[in-house]
């Protein structure tokens, strides 16, 4: 089920009014039952993967306390500790490996076979991905970790975890919550307040508008010049390029907030999974921006235990590489991805090595750092690194990045941003000026959300004629002008048969 | 702005000045169980406010969103108030085959043409059911094309929008979406629009209609109405399908989803108290049409209603009559098949003449715009072929004069002409314009606009006058040069 989907918007205000209706204590079971059936939705089957991580991560935490309370000694309570943690985290990444890297993994060996020129019958992967694998695999495993390292106790009610690993708006695509701050919510659900229900209402609409005007009408344009870039070359690739970047905002940030606003009016906080990653001076300060939830998930399960930076200089950069490759994998199972997640960490690495030199360039061209025009010229630096990057996450494969690159640069078509060409790749006039606009919304809202002005709360302070307009407004624009439903489409209503 | 915030952003669980009616009343905080009831009931005010507000902002955009071609043909039906004597249910066939305005204009007949395109006849039978939901006619006339079909609705589910989308929504429209898209014949594969096939869409065509926000005209604001009582004039001639040939007795089969829904239908009106006739249009038919036609037969006679099987009569004419290889007829046939029709329901139905009845005065200047649309239809033909073709029409006056014999090597035109009821090679007598006028329909006199068209007369292969045949105004002139293009004056 997805979230903009007719489906849903029968589902959740029904699991609201129950979850509302319900005693406080039983709350988290239906919650629990209406996390399963969205869910199983997709593909019932799925569910039991779920269930096997929440159990083993569930009898893992467990196990971690008893072992933790036996009396042993303190160094072999540890080791026994680590091997169950060690244990958890192999059962589910081998699940997670089975189903979302077997296929790529094959496709390795077959290639590697083949520069050497030996012969084998490897089969072609046919493994169905089960949706949101990757996210509750980790939401699951910082669990395990929080226990073993004492930053939480292990949850005793196994439903009430069922619930944390499941919990339907973060279930599929984030953000991927902390049992430290999901699992205390479960616990004690929030009294219903209508004040952070109209809240989340209205994050819901953002999210919505986010998903379906913007991010699925970009995704007209860069679907038709990506998929076939062989005709739409140089300009249309690199406009579609620049709008592929606010594609997978919108798409991705669009997501989280309609997670975080359906939580909310359940009275459940989410953790804020973007915050203006486009507005970012540096490679660095995007990153802190962007999924901040897997982000921080990789500082703390991977970053840190890898040493950090504690062990030098060429430690940590080598260590900031592991992380973004792993990130790159984590976001798919193809080189691109891998690519995608190298060149990050490079631009990390080298950010980092080349600030000193930076910093004197600046100060000997008399360049004032708090400066407007300083400050700009790094948003729009870092926005065309990470759009560059961008490319290898979209292209399906290195070999077809590397071809939409030659393409962009093969082709000499400036024209066609002012002879009305552009329109002809997914989007017309209409259209496309409405994608302009909704990207003017965004970026303004952005700026507010970087000043930390919140939006949210400046409508709610309006009085209640302007506020119901408001949603009204929201509501029909979005439903107007979104992506969605089968469409109308003109040929269709061509009378081509009788 | 911060400080703005701060004075007025809500913290979390509690009311905001705003909020705060029960303070308002004067209620005292010593009471909190009052205050917080009151506070419900205000914002469970403001959220039925608020939703109510909602649902008509949407019905408004989903009015103005709307394609409106469906409201377009069934515009003239619901602004009725009379009952219809006549309904005519049936696919694309019927839709361009009869004529209710003729009908009217000839018999009297108070009808209305329920024809859609692609309808199956469960689609037909459930157009019907909601047409009888808002006027209870004396004689169903069901065209019986599809009986041979499994399928309920059309594969391009834009033709099922279009038979359904202005009926309001009531009982009889949800029962029609929920039967019709239980359809068991329908596989994704068969379809490219299977994600319109939902019944909320049928129901609430929003979802179908919303993203038509860029492509609204002038016309979805005061939408252009139809002025052929639910029926459409396709205008153009070709030459159809040799008609098949059919082992006598063979006839179809079993219980097909066609069958099955015609025979609700007949038992529908029947228990109704409305009289029923069934017919099988003209068109080049299959074998499998010519077995279904005989299928129909053994219906009629098992119900006893009526039964009109075109495809025997064969009163079209394949060399003028058709609009398109396979099918449909064009208004030269369709004005033969309603003439058909018209007698035979005078003859065998209690069918009222309500052309002097008072309640249905309307209809005569219903008809005048019919018959304005029929000129502009004549106005705007650029091709000789198409013009002769819609001069087959007994309401009008039509002079033709012959300036050069090259016409009659034009494809179709001495079929047209002999359509007409004239003899082509009679025209001619060897002189330009050295006839006149030879009448072909009507005897009216034209002399005074001869002059005001000289130059037309001069310079056409061939010049046509046409008259209403009532009124002998001028409907109008047109001339053609050899190739069979109209010649329009300079500036």
């Amino acid at each position: 089920m997805l979230f903009n989907s007719m489906g849903f918007l029968l589902f959740f205000p029904i699991v609201a009014l129950v979850y509302l209706a319900l005693p406080r204590k039983v709350r988290y079971l239906w919650l629990l039952a209406a996390s399963y059936y969205f869910y199983m939705c997709w593909k019932a089957k799925g569910a039991l993967l779920i269930l096997f991580s929440t159990a083993v991560t569930y009898l893992g935490g467990l196990l971690l306390e008893y072992v933790k309370g036996l009396c042993w000694e303190e160094d072999r309570k540890r080791k026994g500790r680590k091997r169950i943690v060690a244990g958890c985290f192999f059962l589910n990444l081998a699940v997670l490996f089975y189903f979302k890297y077997a296929g790529f993994a094959l496709d390795c060996v077959r290639g590697l076979l083949g520069l050497f020129r030996v012969h084998a019958d490897i089969p072609i992967s046919q493994i169905v991905l089960p949706v949101g694998i990757s996210f509750y695999t980790f939401q699951a495993l910082s669990y395990i970790m929080d226990v073993y390292r004492g930053e939480i106790y292990a949850e005793k009610n196994f439903f009430r975890y069922a619930l944390f690993v499941s919990f339907f708006p973060q279930l599929v695509a984030g953000p991927i919550e902390r049992s430290k701050n999901l699992l205390k919510q479960l616990a004690d659900p929030a009294p219903f307040q209508f004040e952070r229900a109209r809240d989340g209402f209205l994050l819901m609409l953002w999210g919505f508008f986010l998903k379906i005007v913007l991010a699925d009408r970009i995704a007209l344009f860069v679907d038709r010049a990506y998929g076939d870039y062989m005709s739409f070359g140089g300009w249309y690739l690199i406009v579609a390029t620049v709008l592929f970047a606010f594609q997978i905002y919108c798409d991705f940030y669009g997501y989280s907030v309609i997670a975080m606003g359906a939580a909310e009016i359940l009275g459940i906080q989410l953790m804020e999974n973007f915050s203006a990653p486009y507005l970012a001076a540096s490679i660095g300060e995007f990153w802190r921006r962007w999924h901040i939830s897997l982000t921080s998930w990789f500082k703390d399960y991977l970053y840190i235990p890898l040493g950090g930076s504690r062990k030098g200089r060429a430690r940590k950069y080598v260590n900031k590489l592991i992380v973004f490759l792993v990130s790159g994998l984590w976001h798919g199972a193809e080189f691109s991805f891998v690519v995608w997640g190298g060149i990050n960490g490079i631009y990390q690495v080298l950010g980092e090595a080349i600030k000193p030199i930076r910093d004197k360039t600046a100060a000997f061209l008399g360049l004032h750092q708090s400066s407007l025009g300083h400050r700009l010229a790094q948003t729009l630096g870092t926005f065309l690194l990470v759009d560059i990057s961008w490319i290898f996450f979209r292209a399906g494969s290195l070999q077809a990045a590397l071809k939409i690159i030659r393409q962009m640069f093969a082709v000499k078509n400036l024209k066609i941003l002012f002879d009305g060409s552009l329109y002809a790749c997914g989007l017309d006039g209409p259209n496309f000026c409405l994608m302009l606009l909704g990207l003017g919304i965004l970026l303004f809202a952005d700026i507010c959300k970087y000043r930390g002005i919140r939006i949210r709360q400046v409508i709610a302070a309006q009085d209640f004629w302007f506020r119901c307009l408001f949603i009204v407004f929201a509501v029909c624009t979005i439903l107007t002008t979104g992506i969605w439903g089968p469409g109308y489409d003109a040929a269709n209503f061509i009378y081509f048969q009788f | 702005m911060k400080r703005f915030l701060n004075l007025h952003a809500p913290d979390s669980g509690r009311i905001t000045p705003h909020e705060d009616m029960a303070g308002a009343f004067g209620i005292p905080e010593c009471m909190p169980l009052i205050r917080r009831r009151i506070d419900i009931v205000k914002i469970s005010a403001g959220c039925l406010v608020t939703l109510a507000l909602l649902i008509a902002a949407l019905a408004g955009l989903t009015r103005l969103l709307e394609r409106k071609a469906s409201y377009s043909k069934y515009a003239p039906f619901f602004a009725q108030e009379e009952d219809f004597d006549v309904l005519f249910m049936g696919s694309s066939h019927l839709l361009n085959s009869v004529f209710p305005m003729e009908l009217w204009k000839d018999y009297g007949i108070v009808s209305y043409n329920f024809g859609g395109h692609g309808n199956q006849l469960a689609t037909s039978y459930w157009v019907m059911e909601n047409a009888l939901d808002y006027t209870t006619p004396k004689l169903m006339v069901i065209d019986c094309y599809y009986l041979e079909y499994e399928m309920k609705t059309s594969m391009n589910f834009a033709q099922v929008h279009l038979s359904f989308d202005a009926f309001p929504l009531s009982r009889t429209k949800i029962r029609a979406a929920f039967d019709l898209l239980e359809d068991g014949a329908f596989h994704e594969s068969w379809t490219p629009d299977m994600a319109q096939r939902t019944r909320l869409n049928l129901l609430w065509d929003y979802a179908v209609y919303h993203d038509r926000w860029n492509a609204l005209t002038e016309d979805d604001l005061d939408p252009a109405v139809t002025v052929e009582k639910g029926a459409e004039s396709r205008i153009a001639i070709s030459v159809p399908n040799e008609r098949a040939a059919v082992l006598p007795g063979s006839k179809l089969e079993g219980d097909t989803v066609g069958v099955r829904y015609l025979e609700r239908m007949i038992q529908d009106c029947q228990g109704r108290g409305i009289d029923v006739l069934l017919t099988y249009l003209p068109f080049p038919a299959t074998e499998v049409d010519l077995k279904n036609a005989a299928r129909v037969q053994d219906i009629a006679r098992d119900y006893g209603v009526g039964y009109i099987d075109f495809l025997d009569l064969q009163i079209e004419d394949p060399a003028t009559d058709h609009y398109d290889a396979d099918s449909h007829l064009n208004p030269s046939g369709a004005r033969k098949v309603t003439d058909y029709l018209g007698r035979y329901i005078t003859e065998h139905y209690a069918i009222p003449d309500r052309r002097q009845d008072g309640a249905y005065r309307d209809w005569e200047e219903d008809y005048e715009a019919y018959a304005d649309f029929k000129a502009a239809n004549l106005k705007a033909q650029e091709d000789l072929d198409l013009y002769l073709m819609l001069l087959k029409d007994a309401h009008y006056d039509v002079r033709i004069e012959m300036n050069d014999p090259r016409v009659w090597g034009l494809t179709h035109v001495a079929a047209l002409m002999a359509n007409l009821g004239m003899d082509a090679e009679a025209l001619w007598d060897g002189e330009p314009g050295g006839t006149g006028f030879p009448a072909v329909q009507g005897a009216g006199e034209v002399t005074g606009h001869r002059t005001e068209t000289r130059w037309m007369e001069e310079t056409a292969a061939i010049y046509i006058v046409v008259l209403d045949g009532e009124t002998k105004e001028l409907v109008d002139q047109a001339g053609f040069d050899a190739f069979g293009q109209r010649i329009r004056e300079e500036g």
